[in-house]
């Protein structure tokens, strides 16, 4: 990492004790990780790619769906917690996923989704550079990571990566 | 001639939409505002957290709206959220003083 990094990133200590609010706990219902398996196949077979745009900042939410809307399904939530409805609700096929939310980690809810589809398709978007956020996404085995500015040859790469890699099944 | 603002990434992503455009220097705006407002109301160290998020959701529209210098005040500003009350502050002026530079920039670019 640069040299010109910040010593303190949103994980030092000091920070999580003055982080009182309790993070949103996700969960999917028995129903919903159901829903969720069954609409796999369908999901892979989409030609064009439905995106779910999780983002806080009205201005990059508004960028980004301004920017895709007219060609592919977008869903858009300004939290975790209205994520992981729409999620559960349409199970897109690739999720553009701030890391700094309101009201959970953007690593934490990658890694939840994760944990309960793995054929999910999540890119992380941050305006941040830190060591950290680049070693979580890895280790959450998320496909993308994609740093602010937006422009549209980056999105445009990642849902390319998604229609490369997804496995369609005769 | 150093302009405060460079649209290129961000006509990338509108495509050219005129309408598109001024609808987001809009909502830029009121971000800036709102957010110049919480950091105003978050230098003291209580706060340090508050003025850490806000600091890093401008650095993000300003990076993405094409606004280096800005974005780069929102970086300091993110990274030394432990800083002072009167660091913090003069840091706050800066960033009112760049963003009306670009507010004044994208007016004549919009009229």
């Amino acid at each position: 990492m640069a040299s010109s990094e910040p010593k303190s990133s949103p994980d030092d200590p000091k920070l999580k004790k003055e982080q009182a609010k309790p993070a949103l706990n996700p969960l999917f219902t028995a129903e919903q990780l159901q829903y969720i398996k069954n609409s796999s196949a369908e999901r892979r077979a989409l030609m064009v790619p439905t995106l779910l745009i999780v983002e806080d900042q009205e201005f990059s939410r508004k960028l980004l769906e301004g920017s895709l809307r007219a060609t592919y399904e977008c869903y858009s939530a300004v939290n975790a917690a209205q994520a992981v409805a729409l999620y559960a609700e349409h199970v897109p096929c690739i999720v553009l996923l701030d890391i700094e939310l309101p009201d959970m980690n953007g690593h934490d809810l990658a890694a939840f989704i994760k944990r309960h589809d793995p054929e999910s398709f999540i890119v992380m978007v941050t305006a941040n550079h830190y060591e950290n956020d680049i070693k979580r996404a890895v280790e959450n085995k998320v496909q993308g990571f994609v740093t602010k500015p937006f422009s549209k040859q980056k999105i445009v790469d990642c849902i390319d990566k998604y229609m490369r890699e997804r496995k369609v099944k005769p | 001639m150093n302009v405060p603002v460079d649209l290129a990434n961000l006509r990338s992503m509108t495509d050219g939409d005129r309408e598109m455009e001024v609808a987001l220097f809009e909502e830029f705006y009121s971000s800036f505002e709102t957010g110049i407002a919480e950091l105003e109301a978050s230098v003291e160290a209580p706060a340090a957290e508050t003025w850490r998020k806000q600091a890093h959701a401008l650095k993000g529209v300003a990076l993405n709206l094409g606004a280096g210098h800005l974005g780069e005040l929102g970086k300091k500003a993110q990274d030394e959220y432990q800083a002072g009350a009167e660091a913090k502050t003069a840091l706050v002026q800066s960033i009112r003083t760049e963003y009306e530079q670009v507010k004044l920039f994208l007016q004549k670019l919009a009229a």
